[in-house]
């Protein structure tokens, strides 16, 4: 028995006793330091989407100087390199594709999942009025805001925010002098990061402790949402791999600030100077990091899985093909998540047995994930599809993360890796299955969740405008990535035609960064219809969308406790076009009918 | 369709998997992270300590075994008080569960007494987790025989320092009436000359020419690095401290020389060392903070569940002192 | 969230089983004799038999560990759930110690080789010489 709950209990019949008038206190308590999980949820909502565009906004500004490169950089150019004519330094493109990484995983595609969609339907989809622990669900969102304020100041300190790769490999991220970006910028992005990791880890431990132990009377494991099964694995996976990075990163810092050595090499000398004390070993911290980095790619994808499984069945008026493969393949995809980070290193001097036993291992990977494709395909199969903009980005979920999921298997072998390692085939693959994957069911899980959210329906109209453009532009942006990557062009380097050999991929990258620009700028629309629809969007009742799970027998948006009767569950959330109802949905509340017990297949 | 609270808010009904409260669910859970952060910590030392060409033996880190040990046994004994506690709380034996937590709280605080001991121990030998405080160098190259030039020049500068004010009073005295009282005044300046004198040229055939000599050879340099800090052997060690070592060496001898010295594979036993104890200290500290918390509670059967949580933790706390102190102190 | 089953879950609980003080005391005994044990062993053994003494210590605490969960974290009288919530913490916990040994055996092999390799290092590191061109530099280094 913890405290936490009485002290949620107590301090919510607090807030009701104060009448109803708007008070700053009752204000204070209802929509900032709320303990309610959805207010948790949507402060992780807009509070990620902001950092969305600024991350947006950085990649832009890579785009820009690879395309046009050394020439004056928009905006940029004028406020900060105005004594070179707008032409920006090495240092501070390293800055840009540096940020743009930390920001776009540790503080969007990670902290959206888990934190604004875990938080928001978790709860609700189980049966449950709040989370298990609410205090320790508000210190999970503002544990985020040190960590926001770190990378802000990181921009404005001496010699710019962190340049050493989003990777933060050493010895440049561990020695003050190896670049003007390694002194403050470096220590506040360790810091940032190390406070995101505590976030995370308070907020996976109440999700498994939610999930396992607040479902609704009749709601098994085995009948539990996809998205919830996403969530509960990704927790897991955060509970077990996080605390090995914010290992990792507390010995960074220590290096950093107070001088110890884990990851400095002995006899390293930078700028004329011996740059550690002893002999540390810089390998150390990329099998940390990747420990942790290589499942968070799983972090940041199998939330999405689980939501885009619910809006394909949803939208195909079809049972998900497969429920318990399904979840037997993300927890097999997570399990082997956990001994293939070493294909990160095939390049970095680790011992060679290892190298082959991470490529086997990671070849593995792709079984299950296939095996997740063919069900998706399964379901879709001969259904009278509904194609509303949730399932249009659902759809390409799984289109874009089959060609980033094939590019996989190419640097998984150890050979090909060798040759393709560092250049832009990998950009095309992360940004396949990160953009093309995990940010395409969040904009999918944004059209699918907003009525629930907000009570009101999202444009449609301009909703399917911001598809199509999104995924144009996204494959205008990201496929000739891979021939860029294929002809060896090297990513992290400010001017890579320098060399001879890629000047003439020049024009390809203009036309990329083209297409770059046109992506950010449709996001423009996805935020006027968030913003007009929150406002003015049609009231819409508890189920737009006639789906079977839990959160939509709730009121739109659920009120507190989520629930007004007590939900109790006959069935798995996937029962469409069943013969025994005259609907062709069949929630999971309504009663059982005759002769389901001898009908039922999950 | 009850409404307890008489707002529009239900009581809902759930369906747990584990026959045990969430709070102890947590507990588990968390201590399934800090296993994991535990395990990387170790992980690291194992790789950094067996990946090491040398690593210095515990007598030569002025590390005592035996308090080690000690502190071991000051664990194991309040990780059964708070058995005992829980034993009373469950019993609904209030006061007597009170008293076994405030034993626990007495024992934890013993143990970071213990490490604070420890640890200045290790500070007054110039070993710190890394520069600039730290004075171990890897190897006698260059880098430490300028450090040493450096901290000489720095002593020396001092003591002339000294002399010269001496000079200059005993000048001011001279120049003014000789009455007994200034004859007396000026003898006993006369003599804090001399033994400022008399302990510079002590340190400097202490430590000999080759400290001056910016040309030294690899050999004399490390001769002097012997001299600073000889290599104690592991059959000199003894329980009491490092005062009865029969090589003693200059910083030994002159705690105030404070010169830099040389442990082949020392910083790195620093850093692990530090962090190790280190981050196992903060979990000590969190405990006894809920150690104090508890105290102010009634801690009745109801409170049990609590008690075993807290309790949970520092038998974990507890556990990884079990490997922390073979792992540092006896490997 | 103080639903019914959580207050009764705790009053069961608390009656589901625990040790008799006498045991407590009894495996309290056996861990300070445990502690002696490798305490010992590293004074008897450790400069004759380094790695048998790792070998007994680290047993001798793994049976620590496991006397303090079994008797004081009440592991011997749980339901099944113990294993749910300890053993895949252990098994990732000893596998991610294992993953990082083989590195330490390649690196005796290739990088370190011993303490000179780096001496070596340490004098280049200070001239201006062009990548990837060793034999220069071991010239550079030379003049």
């Amino acid at each position: 028995m913890a405290a936490i709950p009485h002290a949620h209990d107590d301090a919510h019949a607090h807030a009701h006793e104060h009448g109803r008038e708007m008070s700053l206190g009752k204000f204070l308590t209802t929509y900032v330091f709320s303990f309610d999980h959805k207010v948790i949820g949507l402060q992780f909502l807009f509070s990620t989407l902001i950092w969305f565009s600024v991350g947006g906004l950085l990649a832009l500004g890579v785009r820009w100087q690879l395309a046009w490169p050394w020439t004056k950089m928009p905006i940029v150019g004028d406020l900060f390199f105005s004594s070179t004519g707008g032409q920006i330094s090495p240092e501070f493109y390293t800055m840009l594709f540096t940020m743009h990484a930390s920001i776009m995983i540790f503080f969007v595609i990670i902290p959206i999942l888990a934190g604004a969609f875990g938080n928001f339907l978790i709860p609700l989809m189980i049966g449950a009025e709040d989370m298990a622990f609410p205090v320790l669900n508000m210190m999970s969102y503002w544990f985020m805001w040190p960590a926001f304020l770190c990378m802000i100041a990181s921009f404005f300190v001496e010699g710019g925010a962190s340049a050493a790769g989003w990777t933060g490999y050493p010895p440049l991220s561990s020695v003050h002098s190896a670049a003007p970006a390694s002194h403050t910028g470096q220590t506040l992005w360790v810091m940032g990061l190390i406070f995101v990791g505590v976030s995370s880890m308070m907020g996976s431990v109440n999700y498994m402790t939610t999930i396992i132990q607040m479902r609704a009377p009749g709601m098994t494991m085995f009948r539990m949402p996809m998205t919830i099964w996403g969530m509960f694995i990704t927790a897991i996976l955060q509970a077990f791999a996080l605390p090995v990075l914010t290992a990792a990163l507390f010995m960074q810092l220590m290096d950093r600030t107070i001088g110890t050595s884990y990851f400095i090499p002995e006899g390293l000398i930078v700028n004329g100077a011996p740059a550690g004390s002893g002999g540390g070993q810089p390998l150390l911290w990329q099998h940390l990091f990747w420990f942790y980095s290589h499942p968070a790619v799983y972090i940041m994808i199998l939330p999405a899985m689980g939501m885009v499984s619910d809006m394909i069945s949803t939208f195909a008026r079809k049972p998900l093909f497969g429920y318990k493969p399904m979840i037997y393949s993300i927890a097999g995809i997570a399990g082997l998540g956990f001994i293939v980070w070493g294909h990160h290193m095939f390049m970095s001097g680790m011992s060679p047995w290892l190298g082959t036993t991470f490529m086997v291992s990671t070849i593995m990977i792709a079984l299950p994930s296939a095996i997740k494709v063919f069900n998706w395909l399964a379901t879709i199969w001969a259904a009278r599809i509904q194609y509303t903009t949730a399932m249009l980005f659902a759809l390409s979920f799984v289109s874009l993360f089959i060609i980033g999921g094939l590019s996989g298997i190419f640097m998984a072998a150890t050979p090909v890796d060798i040759f393709i390692h560092d250049t832009y085939f990998i950009v095309a693959h992360i940004h396949y299955v990160l953009f093309g994957g995990s940010a395409m069911g969040i904009f999918g899980g944004i059209y699918f969740w907003f009525p629930k959210m907000f009570g009101r329906m999202m444009n449609e109209f301009w909703g399917k405008v911001h598809f199509f453009l999104t995924f144009i532009f996204f494959n205008g942006t990201f496929y000739p990535m891979h021939i860029l990557g294929a002809a060896g062009f090297p990513r992290r380097l400010a001017d890579p035609y320098h060399y001879e050999t890629f000047q003439h991929l020049l024009p390809m990258n203009q036309f990329i960064t083209v297409c770059a620009i046109g992506m950010g700028a449709s996001q423009i629309i996805l935020a006027a219809n968030m913003i007009y629809s929150l406002l003015k969007g049609p009231k819409c009742g508890r189920n737009p969308w006639h789906a079977n799970s839990l959160e939509w027998t709730a009121p739109s948006p659920p009120g507190h406790g989520n629930f007004d009767f007590q939900p109790v569950v006959y069935r798995g959330p996937y029962e469409y076009a069943s013969p025994l109802v005259d609907d062709d949905y069949f929630p999971q509340t309504r009663p059982p009918v005759e002769g389901e017990d001898k009908l039922a297949h999950h | 369709m009850t409404d307890p609270h008489g707002h529009g808010q239900i009581k809902l009904q759930y369906q747990p998997a584990l026959p045990i409260p969430n709070g102890k669910l947590f507990l588990w859970l968390f201590l399934s992270t800090e296993i994991m952060f535990f395990a990387a910590l170790i992980g690291v030392y194992i790789v950094i300590r067996f990946g090491a060409p040398d690593w210095p033996g515990p007598s030569k880190m002025h590390l005592v075994e035996l308090i080690g040990a000690a502190n071991t046994l000051v664990l194991i004994l309040s990780s059964v008080t708070v058995v005992l506690a829980l034993d009373a709380a469950q019993k609904d034996n209030a006061s007597l569960a009170r008293l076994w937590i405030a034993a626990t709280f007495l024992l934890g605080g013993l143990f970071l007494g213990i490490k604070v001991f420890e640890y200045k121990s290790k500070f007054s030998h110039g070993i710190y987790p890394a520069l600039p405080h730290s004075r171990m160098y890897e190897k006698p190259d260059v880098y430490f025989a300028s450090a040493v030039r450096e901290r000489l020049r720095v002593l020396y500068a001092r003591i002339d320092a000294d002399r010269a004010e001496i000079a200059s009073k005993k000048t001011n005295l001279l120049a003014g009436p000789q009455t007994e009282d200034v004859q007396r005044q000026i003898k006993d300046l006369d003599d804090r000359d001399k033994v400022l004198a008399d302990k510079k040229a002590e340190y400097e055939q202490a430590v000999g020419p080759v400290a001056g000599d910016a040309n030294a050879s690899a050999h004399a340099l490390m001769e002097l690095s012997k001299r600073i800090y000889p290599v104690h052997d592991e059959h000199e060690k003894n329980a009491e401290g490092e005062a009865e070592h029969e090589s003693i060496g200059l910083n030994d001898k002159y705690p105030e020389l404070k010169l830099p010295f040389v442990v082949t594979g020392g910083n790195m036993w620093a850093t692990t060392y530090f962090t190790m104890t280190g981050f196992h200290a903060l979990h000590v500290l969190a405990g006894l903070v809920a150690f104090v918390l508890l105290l102010f509670k009634r801690l009745d059967r109801t409170r049990a569940g609590i008690v075993e949580n807290v309790g949970l933790y520092w038998h974990f706390v507890d556990l990884v002192w079990i490997f922390l102190f073979p792992l540092l102190y006896l490997f | 969230m103080t639903e019914p089953h959580d207050t009764h879950g705790a009053g069961e609980h608390a009656h589901a089983g625990h040790g008799t003080t006498k045991q407590y005391l009894a495996v309290c005994a056996a861990l300070m004799i445990l502690t002696f044990v490798s305490f010992f062993t590293f004074r008897l053994l450790h400069n004759t038999q380094v790695q048998m003494t790792w070998a007994v210590m680290m047993a001798v605490s793994c049976v620590k560990a496991l006397l303090v969960m079994l008797f004081f974290m009440h592991l011997k009288w749980e339901a099944s759930w113990k294993y749910v919530l300890t053993i895949p913490a252990t098994i990732m916990a000893i596998f991610l110690m294992i993953a990082l040994i083989p590195d330490i055996k390649w690196r005796f092999e290739t990088i370190a080789g011993g303490r000179t390799p780096s001496e070596e290092r340490k004098v280049h590191m200070g001239y201006e010489h062009e990548p990837g061109t060793p034999a220069e530099t071991e010239q550079g280094g030379g003049h």
